[in-house]
């Protein structure tokens, strides 16, 4: 559309001065400025159509028109380079914000769980899901629960399998948590199915595999019909649980008063997997618990016929359990409580 | 004990592999500790004979000797001291291997000249064969050894290291272990032969008269008398047993008695007849007040009530365990009287206990000999030394004492009970046999077995004692595995593991690292803790007296009878020692985040019963709360964050509405008295948390600028109230209003009494007061503080307007000045200090 009128002429200035001007605006506030100056209420645009009365009344709409169009040209001009600008504004605030992403992380405080109560609790956990109950007992016992009740009369040679540490003539600190067993025998009645978690004590020289207080997990169970077999498939399922399916463990005779038939486990050494080592000691094999089928004489002892109930019992070392795990060599590392070993069990 | 291959060859076919035979002993039962071989790199070595000795010229040292070996002359520079011409000794040729050099290895052994002299062999000593330590000589051998022989086919051997389980006395003997090699490869036993060499005069004239005063505790002595007796060296075949077995040769007397003892488990002893006073031997108990001097040259004490040999006059002889001096074996002993008898197994070990005296006798009684041996180690005794004593021997009638001992009884057993018990079908076709090759008799009707032990197996007593022979027998490898049947309902974990457990989780995820300290500690160490003098009062370290006295405890050491130490002599009362030594260990070598806790019982005395052992939770705190790091600066940790943990635990465990920390109301020695708390739950004492007294600090070796900080918690009080807070809120649905205020004060208000007075006039509309600052100095005036605390003001039911939350806000206000003389300093005008927040 051309008009020919100096008003138009006048718009039409307008418009190529406002349109230069916003292409050089390079703040929003030279834009706001900008659209005050063209658009405002008082603004250039506005000024020369109030000089529209004046016109013709053929002329009005034409020059509407123009005017009309002008102003949404300028308000589309302003908003095309308010968002240009805005997003150079943006662009430049990023640019400012660059970090170098090579330096590190920050150092959020991790709990450091302590790897013998892990290996417990791990223990505990897999016997938890098997059905288990979790029970507990006191550190401090009576000679005849940690004993007697045991099927370990006072001088007995098997006494010395455990050297004991005694608070008085019939009070002892428990050499294993097996006194637990006695006592939850005494207080129910079958079917049983627990562990009993806890520290234990012997008065041992301290070495790299021996220290006077030790944790100890402690496995019962008692109903009818309970077999050596169920001991071995319980003891295959804690291994492949906690050391994963591929490591060998081997079940071999041993003695203890208060089972019969007795058994060891050995689990094969992590390095070479039994075919002796330097670092097992070229033993092949490593000592992991000990258990067996409950004596006779400890079920008699809790009122329980024998021709009636059979039951297994094992206790182990999750010092051991643990030490296989990661091959560790030697036991004085979970005692030193240092935090450049405990760190790596974050 | 150490077996020998060579002696056990004696009596059983050893199969060819060593390892094989070795893992059969092992997976039958038998512990084999160790397996030393004699021998190794032996290739090179062979017997030789000195022939001639001279000194090289300029040496009183060193000899130079013409050795012959395998028909060759050669000669040797040896500096050993103890070289004689005619000796046979070990030796290697240059070119050859030594077996060890001084640090137990291999090697090849090369020219070098001594005193100008280069020899072309090496004699060696007993340490370079790897025997013993001993390096004082060569080792020389016994006159009728070969010459030119590898020392492998003379002296070679394996020994097995058994440890015999404490229901195995028989295998405390060769024949023992022989037996079980026997049954685990299916062959024969040869047993000792106890026939007397022909020239040996036997007189039908009895022994000794034996008096046994009480035959429960020797249940039966067997004497021998023997005369003709010379006393001298052992022939080189029994020394060398001996020695392998690890028993030192003495004489032919002694060794055939140790040689009884190693072979068959039953431990003898021989006096010197002559020497016996009155000619009668008597067992009795000792007396108050008796000695003796003992083999071993020490004049002992003897307790009262150790089982005593005696003679027409005293004692001559501490029954199972040493003989006396004065009876002893010499040089001139012409007659023996050989005992050989069955102690009580209780009334060994006690006088060995009380004697501080163990033996290899004392050892073999304590686990229990079969009354049975006793006549078998006599005859096989004089078997011995006849055939070894220079001159024929006489033997008297033996006389024999025999008491009442508990019979073996048979024992019936089923297959079928056998297989229950090991899971797994025991036919009695195979369960037979293996019993019998144990020694066991059998006899079989109507499918139930009638078993009878040998005697040396009197552990064997009933059905699961077979189940384990047969198990053992065919390889516990060879035992399936199953689970037992699923018919117990899961049980919940018992309430006071799952809050440890929570409080554990809680901990570690609020960045704490867990302990694992000594239960057993020293009075030294506790008393760190305590800086009251002249005397510390031990009821001062312990957290929440009346918790204690509540279990009938006393705040007293719980104290060992038989401590290993003065360190580990009692049971903590307080786990913060432990944590302040792990604290003080790891500040060696870091000052960050040195954040510990341990959970763990303490103990206290009871009378007349068990010690209380109390859950307790320990923490410490040290050093920096941040690690030093480029986007961090590292603050030391302080009361609050200290307080802040025990808060963590106290809300896990849902306590947090009975539960508030306040002053002290005593006294904590080792304690700041400016910066200590002490924990109530619904006012009663559950804990300690505070700043490590300084002086404390120091010792525990924690210097300044390094603070500790230390809690202990009674977690049988805090269990006992905690519960699961179960009334979970919605979250809310209307907008808040938050205000901050800030308010003077006397220095002196606790800022938990503002807090109550803020909350009990916020009423229902206040959902929240924090403190936002604590501020003292120029604005407040002289001692005054002024706490500035944000608002948060909220309504169930309605969107809460600027104006009613202004008014509930000067209602706190002026409540606060009322009654705590607070002064509002500022609440920032309307506009800006209010912001909205939509919650929904």
């Amino acid at each position: 559309m051309t008009v020919e009128s100096p008003l138009a002429d006048r718009i039409e200035a307008t418009r190529t001065q406002a349109l230069d001007a916003i292409a050089q605006a390079s703040t929003l506030d030279d834009l706001e400025a900008l659209r005050i100056r063209f658009l405002g209420r008082k603004g250039e645009l506005t000024t020369a159509l109030s000089a529209m009365g004046k016109l013709p009344a053929e002329e009005r709409p034409r020059i509407g028109a123009l005017a009309n169009e002008v102003k949404r040209d300028l308000e589309r001009r302003l908003e095309e380079r308010e968002q240009a600008l805005g997003e150079e504004a943006l662009r430049r605030r990023l640019e400012t914000e660059r970090v170098d992403v090579t330096l590190p992380g920050t150092d959020w405080p991790r709990g450091i769980r302590h790897p013998l109560i892990q290996a417990l609790r791990e223990v505990v956990d897999i016997f938890r899901r098997m059905g288990y109950e979790v029970i507990e007992g006191p550190e401090v016992e009576w000679d005849e629960y940690n004993f007697t009740k045991l099927n370990i009369p006072p001088h007995h040679p098997a006494r010395d399998m455990w050297e004991s540490l005694y608070l008085s003539e019939d009070m002892l600190l428990r050499t294993h948590t097996s006194p637990a067993q006695a006592r939850i025998m005494e207080s129910r009645q079958p079917p049983l199915r627990v562990i009993v978690p806890g520290r234990c004590y012997r008065n041992e020289a301290e070495d790299a595999t021996h220290g006077i207080q030790f944790l100890q997990i402690e496995g019962l169970v008692v109903d009818r019909g309970i077999t050596l077999a169920d001991l071995k498939g319980t003891l295959h399922a804690l291994c492949a649980a906690y050391f994963g399916p591929q490591r060998k463990i081997r079940f071999r005779p041993s003695y203890f008063p208060f089972t019969e038939p007795s058994a060891e486990v050995d689990v094969a050494c992590a390095v070479c997997g039994g075919a002796r080592c330097r670092s097992c000691g070229f033993k092949g094999w490593l000592e992991l618990l000990g258990s067996g089928m409950v004596h006779p004489n400890v079920l008699r002892f809790a009122g329980y016929d024998p021709e009636v109930y059979s039951g297994f019992a094992f206790g182990m070392g999750p010092d051991r359990l643990a030490i296989q795990r990661y091959a560790i060599d030697d036991l004085r590392v979970f005692r030193e409580n240092d935090l450049r070993f405990l760190e790596q069990f974050r | 004990m150490k077996a020998p291959l060579s002696w056990l060859a004696d009596y059983v076919d050893l199969p060819g592999s060593i390892d094989d035979l070795v893992l059969r002993l092992i997976m039958s039962g038998t512990e084999v500790e160790d397996v030393v071989r004699v021998g190794e790199h032996w290739q090179d070595v062979r017997t030789a004979r000195i022939i001639a000795l001279e000194r090289p010229p300029g040496s009183n040292r060193l000899h130079v000797a013409t050795i012959e070996m395998a028909g060759e002359t050669l000669c040797s520079v040896t500096a050993a001291p103890n070289v004689e011409v005619g000796q046979t000794v070990p030796a290697v040729r240059v070119g050859g291997v030594v077996p060890r050099d001084a640090k137990g290895r291999p090697f090849v052994l090369q020219p070098r000249p001594m005193m100008g002299i280069t020899g072309d062999a090496m004699l060696l000593s007993a340490d370079e064969l790897g025997i013993s330590e001993d390096h004082d000589g060569i080792l020389v051998l016994p006159p009728e050894t070969p010459v030119g022989r590898p020392l492998l086919e003379i002296m070679g051997d394996t020994i097995l290291d058994v440890q015999p389980t404490a229901n195995r006395p028989d295998e405390m003997s060769m024949v023992g272990i022989a037996r079980e090699i026997a049954a685990a490869t299916e062959t024969f036993l040869r047993e000792p032969d106890t026939s007397l060499p022909a020239g040996t005069r036997v007189s039908d004239e009895s022994s000794i008269p034996i008096t046994v005063e009480d035959s429960t505790l020797c249940a039966r002595y067997t004497g021998l008398r023997i005369e003709g007796v010379r006393v001298g060296p052992s022939p080189s075949w029994l020394s060398r047993k001996l020695e392998a077995a690890g028993v030192r040769s003495i004489n032919n007397v002694v060794d055939a008695g140790n040689f009884v003892m190693l072979e068959l488990g039953q431990p003898v002893h021989a006096f010197d007849y002559h020497r016996l006073r009155g000619a009668a031997v008597g067992v009795r108990v000792s007396r108050a007040g008796e000695r003796l001097t003992t083999l071993d040259g020490v004049d002992r004490a003897v307790p009262e009530g150790t089982l005593l040999i005696t003679d027409g006059e005293g004692p001559v002889a501490i029954a199972g365990i040493m003989g006396g001096a004065g009876s002893e074996v010499s040089d001139d002993t012409r007659a023996l009287l050989l005992e050989s008898a069955n102690f009580d197994r209780v009334s060994i070990r006690r006088s060995s206990r009380a004697l501080g005296l163990r033996t290899e006798a004392s050892a073999r009684f304590e686990r229990g000999v079969p009354p049975e041996l006793t006549e078998l180690a006599a005859r096989r005794f004089v078997a011995i030394l006849a055939s070894i004593n220079p001159e024929p021997l006489t033997v008297f009638a033996l006389s024999d004492e025999v008491g009442r001992f508990p019979p073996i009884s048979s024992i019936t057993a089923t297959p079928e009970a056998v297989g229950r018990l090991l899971g797994v079908e025991t036919p009695a076709g195979t369960m037979v046999p293996t019993l019998e090759r144990l020694g066991f008799e059998v006899q079989s009707s109507d499918g139930t077995l009638t078993i009878h032990p040998p005697f040396w197996r009197r552990d064997v007593e009933g059905v699961a004692d077979i189940a384990e022979e047969v198990a053992r027998s065919r390889g516990y490898d060879q035992i399936p595995e199953t689970l037992p049947a699923q018919d117990i309902p899961p049980a919940p974990l018992p309430p006071d593991l799952a809050w440890e457990d929570a409080i554990r989780d809680i901990l570690l995820g609020i960045g704490f690292a867990e302990t694992w300290t000594d239960t057993l500690t020293g009075r030294d160490a506790l008393e760190r803790l305590l800086t009251a003098s002249p005397s510390p009062a031990w009821e001062q370290m312990v957290v929440n007296l009346a918790g204690l006295h509540q279990h009938g405890a006393t705040p007293e050491p719980v104290a060992l009878i038989n401590a290993p130490t003065r360190e580990r002599a009692i049971l903590r009362g307080t786990l913060l020692s432990s944590l302040l030594d792990v604290v003080a260990g790891n500040l060696k070598h870091t000052r960050e985040r040195l954040a510990f806790f341990e959970l763990s019982r303490t103990f206290f005395p009871r009378a007349g019963d068990l010690p209380y052992e109390r859950r307790t939770l320990g923490i410490a705190l040290a050093g920096d709360r941040e690690a030093r790091a480029w986007n961090r600066r590292p603050e030391p940790y302080d009361f609050f964050d200290l307080k802040g943990a025990v808060w963590a635990v106290v809300e896990r465990l849902g306590l947090s509405g009975m539960a508030s920390v306040e002053q002290l109301d005593r006294p904590i020695p080792f304690l700041h008295p400016g910066r200590a708390a002490r924990l109530l739950i619904n006012g009663a004492d559950a804990g300690l948390l505070g700043d490590l007294h300084p002086t404390v600090a120091e010792r525990f070796e924690i210097e300044p600028p390094t603070r500790a900080l230390v809690a202990e918690l009674d977690l049988d009080t805090l269990m006992a109230a905690a519960h699961r807070d179960l009334s979970i809120r919605q979250a809310p649905r209307f907008p808040s209003v938050k205000r901050d205020i800030s308010v003077s004060f006397p220095a002196d208000v606790p800022a938990h009494r503002v807090e109550e007075i803020v909350r009990a006039e916020g009423g229902e509309l206040l959902r929240s007061v924090r403190f936002v600052d604590v501020y003292a100095g120029p604005g407040v005036g002289p001692d005054r503080k002024s706490l500035s605390m944000a608002l948060d003001f909220q309504s169930k039911t309605q969107t809460l307007t600027q104006e009613q939350a202004a008014a509930v806000q000067d209602r706190i206000v002026r409540a606060l000045q009322r009654e705590l003389g607070g002064t509002l300093r500022g609440s920032p005008p309307a506009g800006s200090a209010v912001r909205e927040e939509a919650n929904s």
